[in-house]
């Protein structure tokens, strides 16, 4: 009872009464504003009360003073670049940083701090704590190095980084914009899923149809002269005895298995951007892990499909770690092919947003801060798995992944398609 | 250097400031004392209890309770001085300190305890706002010179705390490691501040004060606009009449500054190098002292207050703008103000003879040879005059000082109590401007009238009658003079000789004392005569 008072006089405190004053008062969150004040305050207690006022007039002057003109100073010669290596990693890799500073001016600085987007301001070994240099000597060139972990997808830079010191005083601070040579893109993380889909009932479904491509599959389509490299057991005998030299015999290949995969980008404009970056996650764990098992993947990608393979993935993980979800909610919807293989959804399970859009014979990714939904099975509308972002999501992709493979519903719908 | 402790430190030197400037304005001192110190105390220990914990307290289920202790018991902390000021009131009778004065106690406490139980930046940053408004209202408030060696330290640390706290909120992040010199960096910059600060103390100092007060700033202040029981100084303008500058409540009978161009008689006079034409003011002259050559010619004639205060109207009327800043001159129908402890008896004149219900003055009565001639005698750089021995025998060691300021007094004769033994005007140095009356009176000879507004101030010797009422003590007769018994020519043989038509008087006289028991030996001359004024005062019109 007394804590919940307690709590509940806080929650008093802190309230906003009067936010149309607050750009009037908020010089005051400043120290510098407390300074002015005070300083403004003695001095008209000197003028009307006691000379003696005067002296602390003069003190705080030059505190003042101090505070003010000395970051001003230290600042005057600094120049500095930041840069990373590598420059593109996951969420969560750990990568060097390095700040190379140059102080041209004969008197060292002291307490400087970097300035930079929250994703990239900390550093490994003190979480919490802003990226900070204790001195720069006079006349030197200096290069600092320290590990950082990249929280959230993005190319970086967002905004200007900045080199900043309130050094003495802590009242008022300069700052100096570092040059930044190469910017960091930081992906969003891949989860490590384990399982295939499995392929059940025909033979098709178990090898995969053949083409008339030329592979170790499949019926023969005929015979040529051996070449470097094939193997022995291709030697076709019979022709070998009869023109007196090796022939070797030319089997079907088989044809990769295809996935399409798309993201509601309607949805993700207007969930969170938790869910939002759960949802581009899902997405490239899900594109990276199938085209890692040989097949063909399709990803929907502003506003047209675009294969997913070795080649071109890093500029498509670039696009995604640039994305921005408010600026694609116009992009056109996917279309899933009927006979495009396994067709996969990602969306959100929050009410009302689009989950009515998803396909007959789709399979559905869906975020939402809640539990996972047992999968559907004998729903012939679609089969959606629910990802609880703030629940362990990695292991819930896993399962869901997992019994999407095992259950096989998929192999279902490729086979009424 | 921890800066919970610093911040703490801050605090305490605050709270000290503003004890000196609520002990100036206090009536029971150790009561403020021992309150501000019982809670130095209470938050020095909560610290130092708090410092011991481990850090992983903070996030214990104790914390929260120890947490809401803390904040019911802090309201009753910063309550205490309304609380003190309540029984001071109330339960004592007294007056308590002011208003202002209680709120700063309360701001003061409220500093105290929060830096006790500080435990986060936003807490510490409070208290140090608190303990600088307090130190500098106590500054700017306080006319105390040891304000200064509270101020002064106070500076340093709150520097050096300012510069402890900007270090500690960055070097958990600090890339690379190195061996700051952090004591001696900031001690280089303490150097610079104190320099800056040297320049601004010397700037303060050279200014006078008398050229930067204009008003009082709170309304306990006294000045020209409001007043209070509780005032501490008066400035303005007004009366210039306060006289002390440490207690308020006294009047001030100042030695005023000369006008020499008046036409009443004064005691100074000056020679000058100011010429013009003459002046057709008549005078009346008498002995003047000589000044020094300090003559500020004025433009217009100046003012003079007889009163010692001035009343005020609680209208509040709109100043007129074209009124001249001017202050204006008072008359009283006072005869003297008295500055000293009361009630005082001052003697005018003394009569000897009573008859026919009047009193009289015998002719033959001349005190003033018996009388010593005033001596001259310094006494901390200021010309006093020694008038009058009394005997140690008969009197307290401990001499008593009070001070009269002639308003309307048209005579020479100087009021003052019996058994004065020093007197001091101002200025006046030779010891022929004073003198005895017939009657025994102190005069100053060869003048008409006191000059009006002269301050006389004069130091009195208080009777100890033990002796007298000894039977044993070569004191306890009426006039242990042998002389005194026998010669006619002396005027206490009209009081110790009878006519022998007043037998019967006589008789009654040894029959009353019988009767009061003091016609024995045993029963001083004083105890009689303390009898018989007793009985003459409570007289209700007996025959006897």
């Amino acid at each position: 009872m007394g804590q919940e008072m307690i709590d509940r006089m806080g929650s008093a405190m802190h309230y906003d009464f009067c936010p149309w004053a607050n750009k009037y008062v908020y010089w005051l969150k400043r120290p510098i504003g407390w300074v002015v004040l005070a300083f403004l305050a003695s001095l008209l207690l000197g003028i009307y009360v006691s000379h003696q006022a005067y002296m602390a007039a003069g003190i705080i002057a030059a505190v003042g003073v101090i505070g003010a003109a000395w970051p001003w100073i230290s600042m005057i010669g600094i120049r500095g670049e930041l840069s990373w290596n590598p420059s593109r990693c996951e969420e969560g890799d750990t990568i060097d940083t390095t700040l190379t500073i140059a102080n041209r001016w004969p008197w060292p600085a002291w307490g400087l701090v970097v300035q930079a987007d929250d994703a990239i301001s900390e550093q490994i070994d003190a979480p919490e704590q802003p990226i900070s240099l204790s001195k720069v000597p006079a006349w030197t060139r200096s290069r600092f190095r320290w590990l950082c972990q990249p929280k959230a997808r993005g190319v970086y830079p967002k905004r200007q980084v900045r080199l900043t010191t309130a050094f003495p005083f802590g009242i008022w601070s300069c700052s100096r914009m570092l040059h930044v040579s190469e910017p960091l893109i930081v992906w969003p993380r891949s989860v490590r899923l384990t399982d295939v889909p499995e392929n059940s009932g025909t033979q098709h479904l178990g090898i995969g149809g053949v083409s008339q491509r030329v592979g170790d599959d499949g019926d023969w389509m005929g015979v040529r002269p051996y070449r470097e490299g094939d193997s022995l057991r291709q030697v076709h005998w019979a022709q070998t005895a009869r023109r007196d030299m090796l022939v070797v015999f030319e089997r079907q290949t088989r044809s990769r298995q295809t996935a399409s995969i798309a993201m509601d980008t309607l949805a993700a404009a207007n969930c969170s951007s938790a869910e939002s970056d759960w949802m581009l996650r899902i997405l490239v764990s899900l594109a990276n892990h199938l085209m890692h098992h040989s097949w063909n993947v399709r990803v929907h990608m502003g506003g047209r499909w675009q294969v997913w393979h070795s080649g071109n993935r890093d500029r498509l993980m670039d696009e995604i770690a640039a994305w921005d979800p408010h600026a694609s909610h116009k992009v056109s919807e996917p279309n899933f092919e009927r006979d495009s293989g396994y067709s996969i959804a990602i969306s959100t399970a929050t009410p009302g947003i689009a989950t009515t859009r998803v396909h007959q014979g789709v399979c559905v990714f869906r975020t939402q801060a809640g539990g996972i939904m047992p999968p559907d099975i004998g729903d012939d509308s679609h089969t959606a798995w629910t990802i609880c972002i703030e629940d362990h999501p990695e292991d819930a992709l896993r399962e869901a992944w997992r019994q999407l493979c095992q259950w096989g519903v998929a192999s279902e719908a490729i086979g009424r398609s | 250097m921890n800066r919970n402790w610093g911040t703490l430190t801050l605090a305490i030197l605050a709270s000290l400031s503003i004890l000196l400037l609520r002990l100036q304005g206090s009536s029971t001192p150790a009561w403020v004392i021992i309150e501000t110190f019982v809670c130095i105390a209470l938050s020095l220990m909560i610290r130092l209890w708090m410092n011991r914990q481990p850090s992983s307290w903070l996030e214990s289920k104790s914390a929260g309770r120890f947490r809401t202790v803390f904040f019911a018991t802090g309201v009753l902390v910063v309550l205490v001085p309304w609380v003190s000021k309540l029984i001071q009131t109330r339960g004592m009778g007294g007056n308590g300190e002011a208003t202002e004065l209680v709120w700063m106690g309360m701001l003061q406490y409220a500093a105290l305890w929060i830096a006790a139980g500080a435990t986060q930046s936003r807490h510490e940053w409070l208290s140090f706002l608190m303990s600088c408004f307090l130190t500098i209202f106590g500054l700017a408030t306080s006319d105390r010179e040891g304000m200064i060696q509270i101020v002064g330290p106070f500076a340093i640390i709150a520097a050096w705390w300012l510069m402890a706290r900007y270090w500690s909120s960055i070097e958990g992040g600090f890339v690379a490691s190195e061996n700051i010199p952090l004591v001696r960096m900031r001690m280089t910059i303490l150097l610079g501040l104190a320099g800056i600060a040297g320049v601004a103390l010397w700037l303060a100092t050279s200014v006078g004060r008398e050229t930067v007060l204009l008003d009082g700033f709170m309304p306990t202040s006294g000045g020209k606009q409001r007043a209070d029981a509780s005032a501490r100084q008066g400035v303005g303008d007004g009366d210039m009449l306060v006289a002390a500058r440490d207690e308020a409540f006294t009047f001030g009978a100042v030695d005023t500054d000369l006008f020499l161009e008046s036409e009443v008689p004064s005691m100074y006079d000056l020679v000058s190098e100011i010429y013009g034409e003459a002046s057709n003011k008549k005078r009346k002259y008498a002995r003047a002292i000589s000044l020094d050559q300090q003559v500020q010619e004025m433009e217009r004639e100046g003012t003079e207050s007889k009163k010692n205060s001035r009343e005020f109207s609680a209208l509040r009327k709109p100043k007129d703008p074209s009124q001249s800043f001017r202050p204006e001159g008072t008359e009283s129908r006072a005869v003297v103000q008295l500055i000293g402890r009361t009630p005082a008896w001052l003697r005018s004149e003394s009569f000897d003879r009573f008859e026919n219900g009047t009193w009289y003055q015998s002719p033959a009565l001349d005190l003033a040879k018996r009388n010593m001639e005033p001596e001259l005698k310094v006494i901390q750089d200021k010309p006093w005059m020694t008038v009058q021995s009394i005997s140690s025998e008969l009197a307290y060691p401990v001499r008593e000082r009070l001070a009269v300021k002639v308003i309307g007094l048209e005579s020479p004769r100087l009021l003052s109590p019996s058994w004065i033994t020093h007197i001091h005007i101002d200025r006046i140095d030779q010891p022929d401007f004073f003198g005895w009356t017939q009657d025994g009176q102190l005069m100053m000879p060869n003048r008409d009238t006191v000059p009006r507004l002269t301050v006389v101030h004069q130091l009195t010797q208080i009777p100890s009658l033990h002796v007298l009422r000894d039977p044993h003590h070569p004191m306890c007769q009426l006039s242990h003079a042998p002389a005194a018994h026998g010669r006619s020519s002396d005027f206490l043989s009209h009081y110790l000789q009878i006519d022998a038509s007043e037998k019967n008087a006589v008789q009654c006289a040894r029959s009353w004392l019988e009767e009061q028991g003091l016609a024995g030996e045993s029963a001083t001359d004083w105890e009689r005569v303390s009898a018989s004024k007793s009985a003459v005062q409570s007289w209700n019109d007996s025959p006897r």
